[in-house]
């Protein structure tokens, strides 16, 4: 399953509190150029993981497995320059008592060493491409529209033109126009400097439309992982299938029940042993309960499922 | 624009209360001036009518005001009762004297800030440290009657009172500048942590920012909001330089206040007073300019407010064991005699018969000590339960309660303390009466952002909507909220309370001799340390440990939100 | 027929802005009306208007006929019950301090309908109808999930028998595979109750898979 072309390549991720594990053996690739979608509930380890990416982790947390990126663990020295995040809550990302060019150059300066005129250039260049006007990068963020803080954060983190740009859901508390925008002008800019994307989110249209590959996380570990259209056209783990498929979106007449997926999303350490959506899951058998599935490869993508196959109908 | 007019309206208020203050006093004191001004007249009644007349007290109240504002803007202070001479060059000189004080202080507090709060800094977490917890509390009377008698006294490195040079000025400046620079370095590493796990540090550091930068960026974060906090504990400093110069006999403008309040020398208290106001009111200023200038344009934003600082936990063993030594002590000592004056054992050693051993009169110290504390508790509780009424009762006015809290604020402990003993005289209920004037502000700002927070909650539109009515809404859901938190912080804030009034005490401002208050006991062994050490001694004790219980108690998290804390995805840091 | 709601020319302002400039619409008995727009459109705005949890600055808002935003806050108190509110953030809409079982009796204890047998008797048929454990109702909010937070929120509305309920985004803080159950329960409730709904979200699927009719808002108009 390894690639030999992955920009990054996480293997056996595993971070974890006071002992229990919450991101519980993750495996997965970043190709070049690709956007990536980490897609999962609350208490799926998303924001862990994506913070693992980095080399990240919150105080308290123990973290064990490898993460590569251009075949070298990743360290503070990578940050910004090869490998950058955008944060959750993007609106209140911004240093309040900076002005917002100021916080560009900086990052700039860091980096790249360069000159306090040549960083400051740098920044208004970096503002300027996701719109905001140079002349306005003197301004403090609570100046800023919502939107716009929105794009000096992204500019913020591109500013250094990284190789692996990690967005932790940075768009949740917009509305689906402005996510689309925001989400589309990350897009155009990661494809502009041949960035990778990885998309951190638990919407599923938000991956339908902006992202090329997926992995869905359920309770820490993998359940599917492979291409958009597939996974979406087709979901083989029951988890991604219940999911689907108790959206309202999609041909159904209005006012009917919607397939409900029972149950809830497990806290972190209550899946003791066997496959963590099992007691979810209406197709569990004994083996489930018991024995963890290990993600195998099923029609062009990765599976982590005892009873998932295709069904020839 | 609010609270530069209700601070207006303070001063308007202090200073009517001040050009009152011979009326509001209600105290004759044509006598006591015509025995001052010459020995040999007799008191007779029209002696007496014409020292009136010559003071103009025979004018009313509204009379008296008018004559002090006329004299206030000619610059002229009026005449010393008591001297005689005229009062502007007494301000000055003590205004002079006691600005150098501050000053130095004012180093010395910035030193030991930065150094507390530059550990935390470095290590990203953690806070100041019980050492900075504890010097925060420690009354500077205490502080400085420590300083006094050990490097002072004991060791004889620096000179103990008066004001000839830059020698004099050590052992009053650490007094002065230790606790602020404590509490400075507090309010900074407690707000440090949270603002270091603010979203845009994610940000910085995951857009490449280093460490150091992202660590100059986090203090000039934090520095703008704490900017009016700083200066409120330089108004705070005038409060503490009343004891200071007191205790090491400097004569500055705190000492000049108290003599003239405990000698009714009202022109000359009125001056004093009005000279540190003015200060407050100037530093006050000063601050506001340096916050506009670091927040620039961020003035009206986010930036003004600082993320909620995470409580510190401390063990509950702590404050249990040294309450539980104040409890012992105090209990033991309820049950002796603290009056029985024996002179064949004064300062007498401790002993079976006398644990702590005998006072300068030959009373048990610890009967002495034991009494002290159920005056001094009862009165401290007494003047907590009054804030937490007001604090309820403003609470729910926030308006009110910020514009009101801004001149409580502004006003330190023992300069209320001075004013309302001019206007009484000295005594329990006057210090009781000065610190609750200025003790409820922090109940009452709590008890307004809880009801705010609750006001603002979806819950309660709920409860709209369905059809409750206000009574209903206040009375089951408001009130609940509101009421048991700021309790807990009431309760929290008793011993600080407690260490206010033995300071006035200490002054001489509150209780009077005989009664065995702390502060008032403080004040009589600093005469006789050096015979009967632990006599001496067990007051000062008995203060710090109160010190320590209400830092140990602080710890506890006092601003407790009405919200449990929620299932939440665990938020990453760096 | 008089419609269960009617809202006329409505109008919010917050100090000088309009968050909602001239609005009508109609909302029948059984009827679900879906609202959507993006944030700051005025949808919530409107809400709170109908609710008059927010007074407003001019129009009409008819209730059965019974024209709200002239009533005193006492006579309001009456009408009240009629049309109830589910909010979009499950915890924040329940009290902290409180036991769920409590929350959902205290529209009973409000509005005087309080008794032994019968009032423990409804609160427990209000847990089964939005498929809530008994057990949980001697829970406090913090130790239910999301979408158990958001049925009993669902619970504490129907205690109060209303003919309309305003549902603000009742589903957007919820984990998506909860997202359908809630759905599925206000199909049912609907069914079950004739209630008419006023559904508001920026979710287009869920308002067009709920609603009979669906109204755009965009800057405090409504533009379909």
């Amino acid at each position: 399953m390894p690639r030999s072309d992955a920009l990054l390549s996480v293997r056996g991720l595993r971070v974890g509190f006071d002992g229990v594990d919450v991101v519980r053996g993750l495996s997965f690739d970043v190709l070049p150029g690709e956007v990536l979608a980490l897609v999962g509930e609350s208490g799926a380890g998303k924001s862990l993981t994506a913070r693992a990416l980095l080399g990240m982790a919150p105080r308290g947390a123990t973290s064990a497995g490898r993460v590569l990126l251009h075949g070298s663990p990743v360290t503070p020295a990578d940050w910004g320059r090869r490998i950058a995040l955008v944060p959750q809550d993007a609106l209140s990302a911004l240093s309040p008592a900076h002005p917002v060019g100021d916080q560009l150059a900086l990052a700039v300066r860091s980096v790249q060493g360069l000159s306090r005129k040549d960083a400051r250039l740098r920044a208004r260049e970096a503002l300027s491409e996701v719109g905001i006007p140079a002349a306005r990068s003197g301004s403090f963020p609570h100046e800023f529209s919502g939107g716009m803080r929105q794009r000096a954060v992204l500019a913020m983190a591109l500013v250094n033109r990284p190789d692996v740009v990690v967005a932790d859901e940075p768009t949740t508390a917009l509305d689906p126009a402005t996510q689309d925008m925001v989400l589309g002008l990350l897009r155009e800019r990661c494809s502009a400097t041949g960035a990778s994307l990885v998309l951190v989110t638990h919407a599923l249209d938000v991956v339908r439309a902006h992202a090329d590959r997926m992995a869905v996380l359920y309770a820490g570990a993998l359940a599917e992982y492979g291409p958009v259209d597939r996974v979406l056209a087709r979901p083989l783990a029951p988890y991604t299938a219940g999911l689907l498929a108790s959206l309202p979106s999609g041909p159904r007449p209005p006012k009917t029940r919607l397939p409900v997926v029972p149950g809830r999303p497990p806290a972190p350490g209550e899946p003791a042993a066997g496959c963590a959506f099992a007691p979810r899951c209406a197709r569990a058998t004994d083996r489930c309960r018991t024995e963890r599935p290990e993600p195998r490869p099923l029609d062009g993508r990765t599976v982590a499922c005892h009873h998932a196959a295709l069904e020839t109908t | 624009m609010r609270a530069t007019l209700a601070r207006a309206a303070g001063l308007v208020a202090v200073l009517t209360a001040a050009g009152l203050l011979p009326w509001l006093s209600g105290k004759d004191p044509a006598l006591s001036l015509l025995r001052a001004r010459s020995a040999e007249q007799e008191p007779t009644p029209e002696a007496l009518a014409a020292v009136r007349a010559d003071l103009g007290l025979d004018a009313g109240p509204l009379g008296l005001l008018g004559q002090w504002a006329g004299g206030l803007l000619r610059g002229d202070l009026g005449i010393s009762w008591v001297s005689g001479t005229d009062v502007l060059p007494s301000v000055t000189a003590g205004l002079r004297v006691s600005l150098s004080l501050m000053g130095a202080a004012l180093a010395v507090a910035l030193l030991v800030g930065a150094s507390l709060a530059a550990p935390v800094l470095v290590r990203g977490r953690g806070t100041a440290g019980t050492v900075a917890a504890v010097l925060a509390a420690v009354p500077e009377f205490l502080l400085a009657l420590g300083l006094l008698i050990v490097a002072g006294v004991g060791l004889g490195w620096f000179p103990t009172s008066g004001w000839a040079g830059p020698r004099h000025l050590v052992l009053p400046a650490l007094a002065l500048g230790v606790p602020a620079g404590a509490l400075l370095g507090r309010l900074v590493a407690d707000a440090l942590p949270s603002v270091l796990e603010e979203r845009w540090v994610e940000l910085w550091r995951g857009a490449g920012v280093g460490r150091v930068q992202v660590a100059a960026a986090a203090v000039r974060r934090v520095l703008p909001p704490l900017v009016p906090q700083f200066g409120m504990v330089v108004v705070g400093l005038t409060g503490g330089a009343v004891a200071v110069e007191t205790v090491f006999a400097i004569p500055g403008l705190g000492r000049t206040a108290l003599g003239a309040a405990k000698s009714q020398d009202l022109p000359l208290l009125q001056g004093t007073v009005l000279a540190l106001l003015g200060f407050g009111l100037l530093v006050g200023a000063v601050c506001a300019a340096v916050r506009r200038r670091l927040l620039g344009p961020a003035l009206r934003d986010a930036g003004l407010t600082l993320p909620a600082a995470r409580p510190v936990r401390v063990p509950p063993a702590v404050p249990l064991a040294l309450g539980a030594v104040l409890v012992v002590v105090i209990g033991w000592g309820l049950l002796r005699e603290p009056f029985a004056v024996d002179t064949a054992l004064r300062l007498s050693a401790p002993s079976a018969e006398h644990p702590l051993g005998t006072d300068a009169l030959g009373r048990d110290v610890l009967a002495r000590l034991g009494h002290g504390a159920a005056s001094t508790v009862g009165t401290a509780t007494a003047v907590c339960l009054l804030g937490y009424l007001i604090a309820l009762a403003i609470g729910f006015l926030p308006n009110l309660a910020s514009g009101l809290a801004d001149i409580a604020n502004a006003v330190p402990p023992v300069v209320a303390g001075i004013l309302v003993a001019a206007a009484t005289g000295p005594g329990t209920g006057a210090a009781a009466l000065a610190v609750a004037l200025v003790s409820w502000p922090p109940l009452a700002s709590h008890a307004a952002a809880l009801a705010q927070e609750v006001r603002a909650s979806g819950f309660l539109m709920a409860q709209r909507a369905m059809g409750a009515g206000p009574l209903w809404i206040l009375g089951r859901h408001v009130l609940p909220s509101v009421a048991a938190p700021v309790a807990r912080h009431a309760v929290l804030r008793l011993p600080g309370i407690a260490l206010a009034l033995a300071s006035l005490g200490f002054l001489g401002l509150g209780a009077q001799p005989p009664s065995p208050e702390w502060g008032l006991l403080l004040d009589e062994s600093a005469d006789y340390v050096e015979r009967a050490p632990v006599a001496a001694l067990a007051p000062s004790v008995a203060l710090a440990l109160l010190a320590a219980l209400a830092v140990s108690l602080s710890g506890t998290p006092a601003r407790g939100h009405t919200v449990p804390p929620r299932r939440r995805t665990t938020r990453a840091t760096v | 027929m008089t419609p269960l709601l009617d809202v006329r020319d409505l109008v919010v302002r917050y100090g000088a802005a309009t968050a909602v400039d001239g609005v009508s619409f109609q909302v029948r008995a059984g009827e679900t009306v879906g609202l959507v727009g993006p944030s700051g459109c005025g949808k919530s705005s409107t809400a709170a208007a109908v609710l008059r949890l927010r007074r407003p600055h001019a129009g009409e808002v008819r209730f059965d006929g019974l024209e709200l935003t002239a009533l005193s806050e006492r006579r309001l108190r009456a009408v009240r019950p009629r049309l109830q509110p589910v909010f979009q953030d499950p915890y924040g809409s329940l009290s902290p301090r409180r036991r769920i079982r409590a929350q959902i009796a205290e529209p009973l204890r409000v509005q005087g309908r309080w008794s032994r047998p019968a009032g423990p008797e409804r609160v427990a048929e209000l847990l089964d109808m939005v498929g809530l454990d008994p057990v949980l109702g001697e829970r406090l909010p913090h130790e239910l999930s999301g979408g158990q937070c958001q049925r009993a929120g669902i619970a504490r509305a129907l205690a109060s028998a209303p003919e309309l309920l305003v549902l603000d985004e009742p589903v957007s803080a919820l984990d998506p595979s909860l997202r359908a159950g809630v759905l599925n329960l206000l199909l049912d409730l609907q069914d079950r109750l004739g209630l008419g709904y006023l559904f508001i979200s920026h979710d287009m699927a869920a308002v067009r898979h709920l609603s009979d009719r669906v109204l755009t808002m965009r800057a405090g108009k409504i533009v379909t």
